[in-house]
């Protein structure tokens, strides 16, 4: 086989699949480009705490077990308990998201990713990787990223768009690999996840759901208290998915469209958090404890509240991973257009997190 | 003298979740120096860099067999091998210590041509008579190292009986004043010594014991320890492991290339923080350690270290760090899972126990327990690849059925071939070599 002029110093940075030798696209490559192989990457593509420009320092903190001193390593010189986890967090804009392993389970299956349209409208995408599936974060993580990927820097007309950010996730979910979990025996089954997505216009919310991950319109009442409306019902009989992302999957969606006014907030989420607060009264109690009557229109806090409602589900127990996004409703003025070739020179939201955006070319190429 | 080219690595193998309420965390630490093995020629300079004893048993019982006739040919050939500059000196043993070369009260001195053949000759005249009391050899080793100036010293100790004229507490405690000081390798010859006993005078200075069965087998294997006491450049590399309030470390051990208890030969270094002294080291050379910790439970879904280890260099450097790190899970699958160096080596440490036990019963005469132990170890090597370990354990059970473990005991077997199977039953194969 001919290949062509490679540069040596790539060569040397690409793993070689290992089924058959050839070297790998890129390192974070998910298939052999010569025999199909589904290739684990040696680093699955993840937002790295740097990309959230929040601090991640835990120096000065004492431990919560028995108040000795959190050493270098994460955990107390004296007893050894593991000083509390932080969740991954990531803003954009006004616009933020976090995820968190949760108290139980042994790692993070959940990802969340944050987009905004050519319009400037966030958008929010949350998946939960289903448990009883292979590599299920890498489900999630590759549906996140390629949901994301669709909608970022594009005009949005509506639910076409919504069904092209599915069908890109369906299909990232369906490339995850399928082996090489160290913590699931190989019995033929694929990575799962599910999905939900939620754009916030200027004048209305929209969102589509696959699985049992929910989106919410949040409104504050006059008398400073919110209320919560679920805009997408759950896949779900009992604790069964009936719909997920997957090469398995009978991926079915369900797509809402609601008026909303600057001043509401949309919010994504996995059961990690709503399975603590299940109907909508109750979600609404919560989120007023947390968001208050802070007047949202002006500046959201969105990752302190994102935060916050970690937080609260981890001290409900945390027995799931526990992820969710909240970006608010903003005036058509307050956002620039993003990502036009007529407005290059502007210093906008969309060019801001190109970084961002890295893993998510990598996808849509590995999808070709 | 640590090259300072040489680097230590410490690797961390370990069960990472444990089920709700148990606290026992198993973890094998694979220690490795960097760097090419040598014969430590080049590595290691200076005039007395080393230092080493060579402690011959002249004891009556060395007239049989042409034992002292051997051993004398022997610790000729190891003078022969030591480098040029290493230190030496040379003791015979019988109820007490005769310091033969250099003698007493002289400096000692290094290996130079005509040092060799001084040491020599005053090892040809060497008759056997006496007693046995192998501390107060070591009490001499000792006190002579204690006026020598080296990196590193070790002692290479043959004896063919049992320490009978000195009390196994008086054994101990001169064992005890060694400890840290210096390494013996330690060869029985014949059968009427006591594998147990010299045992644990090599696991506590980390040494090795071997059974020369053959007295004419002696040079080859003094010329092969020696040579292998020149490569160990690196001295008193320590492991140093931290273990959280209410934990309790229940073993160190070596794992590879051998088995050998360390748990009780921990130094305190902190409130929670234990030494262990690992020996010295050979440039490229790497052994696997088996450390065992009982630590509180934490709830469900927390995480907590067991432990952490780093190792300690003879200049007091500390390196290559790590936390060994446990999640507390209700997953039963997860819980379950034994990490495939720990499944490797607690497998290995159940085999030298079954044939350990298995040989005591036997010399105590319960057959019963013996067959069933026996039978274990044969099961445990068959399901191992312990080939050679099944082949010496055919020596003493004829075995039926490895697979099942059905074995019958050999009326006619001998005690050199049960003391042969006894001293290998430690020797360990390192993960993935097998």
């Amino acid at each position: 086989m001919t290949a062509p002029a490679t540069d040596p110093a790539d060569v040397a940075m690409t793993p070689a699949c290992p089924q058959c030798g050839e070297p790998l696209s890129s390192s974070q490559a998910r298939f052999c480009e010569a025999c199909g192989m589904a290739v684990v990457p040696e680093t699955p593509p993840e937002k790295t705490p740097e990309a959230t420009g929040r601090a991640r320092d835990r120096t000065g903190k004492s431990c919560e077990e028995c108040d000795g001193e959190i050493g270098d390593d994460g955990y107390c010189n004296t007893c050894g308990t593991a000083a509390p986890e932080l969740a991954d967090l990531e803003e954009r804009g006004d616009a933020a998201a976090a995820t968190h392993r949760g108290r139980r389970r042994a790692r993070n299956q959940d990802a969340t990713a944050l987009a905004t349209t050519a319009e400037g409208w966030p958008v929010l995408v949350v998946a939960d990787g289903v448990s009883r599936s292979p590599n299920p974060d890498l489900a999630a993580r590759y549906a996140c990223d390629a949901a994301a990927g669709v909608l970022d820097g594009q005009p949005f007309t509506g639910e076409t768009d919504l069904a092209g950010a599915v069908i890109a996730a369906q299909q990232a979910a369906s490339d995850a690999p399928s082996h090489g979990d160290p913590s699931w025996t190989d019995d033929g089954s694929h990575p799962a996840c599910t999905l939900v997505i939620a754009i916030a216009t200027e004048d209305a919310v929209h969102a589509v759901s696959v699985g049992d991950s929910r989106a919410y319109l949040l409104c504050r009442e006059p008398a400073g208290e919110w209320t919560a409306t679920s805009l997408t019902s759950d896949h779900s009989a009992g604790h069964a998915l009936t719909s997920w992302l997957g090469a398995d999957g009978p991926a079915e969606a369900d797509f809402a469209r609601q008026p909303a006014a600057v001043g509401d907030v949309i919010l994504a989420c996995s059961d990690g958090l709503w399975n603590y607060a299940p109907d909508d009264a109750a979600f609404g109690q919560l989120v007023s404890g947390i968001l208050g009557d802070a007047d949202l229109n002006v500046h959201v806090r969105a990752a302190e509240a994102c935060e916050q409602l970690v937080d609260w589900a981890i001290e409900q127990g945390g027995a799931d991973n526990v992820s969710v996004g909240i970006a608010p409703l903003a005036p058509v003025a307050a956002v620039a257009p993003v990502g036009s070739a007529s407005d290059p020179g502007e210093p906008d939201a969309g060019i801001r997190n190109h970084e961002d955006d890295e893993a998510d070319e990598d996808l849509k190429e590995g999808d070709q | 003298m640590t090259d300072s080219q040489t680097t230590f690595t410490a690797e961390t193998f370990l069960n990472e979740y444990l089920a709700a309420g148990t606290g026992a965390v198993d973890a094998v630490v694979t220690v490795t120096a960097s760097g090419e093995p040598t014969d430590g020629a080049a590595t290691i300079s200076g005039g007395d860099a080393r230092a080493e004893a060579i402690i011959i048993d002249c004891s009556g019982s060395m007239y049989a067999d042409r034992r002292m006739a051997m051993a004398k040919e022997a610790a000729a050939a190891a003078v022969d091998c030591l480098d040029e500059g290493t230190a030496f000196t040379v003791i015979a043993g019988n109820h007490e210590a005769h310091q033969i070369y250099p003698q007493p009260g002289e400096p000692i001195p290094t290996a130079s041509a005509s040092t060799r053949s001084a040491a020599k000759a005053a090892i040809s005249p060497l008759e056997a008579d006496g007693g046995t009391a192998i501390g107060t050899w070591l009490d001499r080793a000792r006190f002579i190292f204690e006026h020598t100036d080296a990196q590193t010293y070790h002692a290479i100790l043959l004896t063919d009986g049992k320490n009978e004229h000195q009390q196994p507490s008086e054994l101990a405690r001169a064992v005890e004043a060694c400890k840290g000081l210096f390494r013996c390798d330690c060869r029985g010859v014949g059968t009427d010594w006591v594998v147990n006993e010299l045992r644990g005078i090599a696991d506590a200075l980390l040494g090795t014991v071997g059974l020369v069965a053959k007295p004419a087998g002696l040079e080859a294997d003094f010329r092969s320890i020696i040579e292998a006491t020149q490569a160990t450049t690196l001295p008193q590399v320590k492991l140093r492991l931290w273990a959280p309030k209410g934990a309790e470390v229940e073993a160190v051990r070596e794992a590879a290339p051998q088995v050998r208890d360390l748990t009780g030969s921990g130094v305190p270094f902190d409130e929670r923080t234990t030494d262990y002294l690992l020996g010295d080291w050979a440039p490229g050379e790497t052994r696997d350690y088996h450390v065992r910790i009982q630590r509180p439970p934490l709830e469900v879904g927390r995480k907590g270290a067991a432990g952490r280890v780093k190792l300690v260099l003879a200049n007091g450097e500390e390196t290559s760090e790590s936390t060994l790190e446990v999640t507390w899970t209700d997953d039963h699958e997860l819980s379950t899972r034994i990490e495939a160096h720990v499944a490797h080596y607690t497998g290995q440490e159940e085999l030298a126990e079954a044939i350990q036990e298995g040989l005591k019963a036997l010399d105590e005469g319960d057959s019963g327990s013996a067959t069933m132990k026996l039978g274990r170890a044969a099961k445990l090597a068959k399901e191992s690849g312990h080939n050679d370990t099944l082949r010496l354990l055919g020596q003493v059970v004829d075995i039926d059925d490895a697979e099942s473990g059905t074995v019958r005991l050999k009326p006619d077997a001998g005690k050199a071939e049960k003391m042969d199977l006894d001293v290998r039953s430690v020797r360990t194969q390192r993960f993935g070599k097998s």
